[in-house]
């Protein structure tokens, strides 16, 4: 369903990370996953190009709003998905202008319905390379 | 200036040396010119006085002489002889006398000269009278034409000599005078320098002891204060009394407080640790529900299996909400104030538990005479609020049962206007033992409860300025109340 999108997922848990890589693969994605803020930066630039990110705010080395922030500068068009635990820190505005947020639960099925609609719907540019 | 830097207490002691000092020293000197006035009369003007007297009887003594010495060659009775000795010796005791209190050289001088024109006068007045007693009659009375110039000689220094007596008395009347006329100058000087000083110390005193006094007492006290001195005074003390045993309250109220604030740091600490913990948690539990998750999708499972499967996936789920819960209560969300009508938030509250109010077969009775006006209020904490008092009725009361919310508004002290949302159910009721503990966290009586929600539900309350409570009797239900303080402005924002 998803072929030919490449997703990076950050997660500071190794299991949450290969559940969802696995999730993912199974739609047809292409996945990447990084651990941390520095991992991210480093894997974000490499080719092939993301066409998505999943991100957990809670993430060592440069987390939080301040990664956000700095992933919207270098790359504006690249949609995110915010995938993390409601806090204080998840009603930051720069999290609002996040493509979606989804609170982490435990329920992928949701999160699968969400990266779906982001990536046919909210990126035309995406839709294009794939037809 | 160099005054204001004086001491108050410096300046009252100035004030009054010098004022003593004035008083004391006027009084010293009056005395002593007095003393000097009396010594002036005594010594002076006695003497003068007897000097005019001795000139007097002197030239007396010396004019009653005059003619005997005529009768005796008239008549050469022997008696004017006697007569004229006895008056000699007058003259001479009141000349020793005017010597005695001759004090200036001019006196002594005259009176010298009187001396030596007498003794010649005398001795001249013999020969006369020898030449008369001889019989030698006109050569006597030649002789006694002489004796007649001396004795208008000495008659005219006796004059002479009265007239430095009057001129002594004159000069000493004018030096009493003037002596008198320091005396009135210095009392002149010294009443008003007496009267300035006097009305300095009162004004010192009145305006800088009484009145701030006055103003402390009143400001103490806080009440008007218009009696007498001692009353003040009376009234300051009481009111000092009272202010120490004011700050010996405070002062303990102070430390109770400290110990509290102690208590909750510890507290607050223990508590971040524990979010900390909790938060932790949370991550691996979330990666767990993932994967039971992906279980569930694909797992062919037997009857027991199943059961099993499910088990664990519901107490997963409880850990999850305990830690959530528990979240909630170590990091409360800020409250996002608004002003909102509580009504409104009980019909969202309702409307969210609509079906699981149905599902508990639970009847709810709203009792609104109108809604209730707006106060400042975050929506979704109170919603949680009364979700909380809502579920918990539910879970209470079992199957069946009603709830019954009443929105009401009223006064409450110290909140003023207030506006009250009770939460009545009719279920079994809390028993006495463990009312005051429902309020505390992780005290549950339920079999999956995580102790927290009514502590929550409680701490927002408290967020919003007004506070929750309960009154229940066992076998006749359970009253959650809710009151909120009426904010004025919210009141003028309404209107």
């Amino acid at each position: 369903m998803l072929d030919g999108f490449t997703v990076l997922i950050t997660d500071r848990n190794r299991h949450v990370r290969n559940f969802l890589r696995r999730e993912l693969m199974a739609e047809g994605c292409q996945v990447e996953v990084a651990a941390d803020g520095r991992d991210l930066m480093r894997k974000i630039s490499k080719a092939p190009p993301v066409d998505l990110l999943i991100l957990d705010l809670e993430i060592p080395h440069l987390g939080g709003a301040a990664v956000l922030r700095r992933i919207e500068r270098a790359y504006p068009e690249l949609p995110v998905i915010i995938h993390t635990f409601a806090t204080e820190e998840s009603s930051h505005p720069a999290v609002q202008s996040a493509a979606a947020f989804v609170e982490k639960t435990g329920n992928v099925e949701l999160l699968k319905k969400v990266i779906e609609h982001v990536l046919t719907k909210l990126n035309p540019k995406s839709l294009t390379r794939r037809s | 200036m160099a005054w204001k830097r004086v001491s108050l207490q410096t300046r009252i002691l100035l004030i009054l040396v010098a004022l003593v000092l004035t008083t004391l020293g006027g009084g010293l000197v009056t005395m002593w010119y007095t003393y000097r006035m009396d010594n002036l009369f005594a010594s002076v003007i006695d003497t003068a006085v007897m000097g005019l007297q001795a000139a007097e009887e002197l030239e007396t003594a010396l004019v009653r002489q005059k003619g005997l010495t005529t009768y005796y060659f008239l008549d050469g009775n022997s008696d004017w002889l006697n007569q004229l000795g006895h008056l000699n010796e007058s003259f001479n005791t009141w000349l020793k006398k005017a010597r005695s209190s001759a004090k200036i050289d001019k006196e002594r001088s005259i009176l010298n000269q009187i001396e030596s024109e007498y003794i010649h006068y005398t001795y001249a007045r013999d020969q006369v009278i020898e030449l008369y007693k001889v019989g030698k009659r006109k050569a006597g009375a030649e002789r006694h034409w002489e004796v007649r110039k001396q004795f208008f000689a000495i008659q005219g220094l006796c004059d002479q000599y009265k007239e430095i007596q009057k001129e002594q008395i004159r000069q000493a009347r004018v030096e009493s005078r003037a002596q008198t006329r320091f005396i009135k100058g210095l009392t002149l000087v010294a009443l008003p320098s007496v009267l300035v000083l006097g009305l300095v110390l009162a004004y010192i005193l009145l305006n800088q002891i009484l009145k701030p006094i006055r103003i402390l007492s009143m400001e103490s006290g806080g009440m008007e204060m218009d009696g007498p001195l001692p009353m003040e005074m009376t009234a300051l003390r009481q009111r000092v009394h009272n202010l120490i045993e004011n700050v010996d309250q405070t002062q303990s109220e102070l430390q109770q407080s400290r110990a509290h604030l102690l208590q909750a740091e510890k507290l607050a600490m223990v508590g971040k640790l524990a979010a900390g913990v909790a938060h932790t948690i949370r991550n691996p539990l979330t990666s767990v529900n993932m994967r039971l998750f992906s279980l569930e999708r694909s797992l062919k499972l037997s009857q027991t299996q199943r059961e099993d499967f499910e088990v664990i996936a519901e107490e997963v789920r409880h850990i999850d909400t305990i830690v959530q819960n528990f979240l909630e209560f170590a990091r409360p969300p800020k409250l996002k104030m608004q002003s909102i009508s509580p009504s409104e938030v009980v019909d969202m509250a309702l409307q969210l538990l609509r079906h699981r109010l149905e599902s508990y077969g639970v009847q709810v009775e709203l009792d609104r005479q109108h809604p209730l006006p707006e106060v400042k209020a975050d929506p979704e904490q109170l919603k949680e609020v009364l979700i909380n008092l809502l579920v918990n009725a539910c879970e209470a009361m079992g199957e069946g049962g009603s709830i019954v919310i009443r929105e009401e508004e009223g006064v409450a002290e110290p909140l003023g206007r207030v506006v009250v949302i009770r939460v009545k159910d009719n279920g079994p009721g809390i028993p006495k033992s463990v009312r005051d503990k429902v309020f505390q966290p992780f005290f549950s009586t339920k079999e999956e409860g995580t102790g927290l929600g009514l502590s929550i539900a409680h701490r927002i309350v408290e967020e919003h300025g007004g506070w929750l409570s309960l009154k229940s009797r066992e076998g006749e239900g359970t009253t959650f109340t809710i009151t909120l303080p009426c904010r004025e402005d919210a009141v003028w924002a309404r209107s």
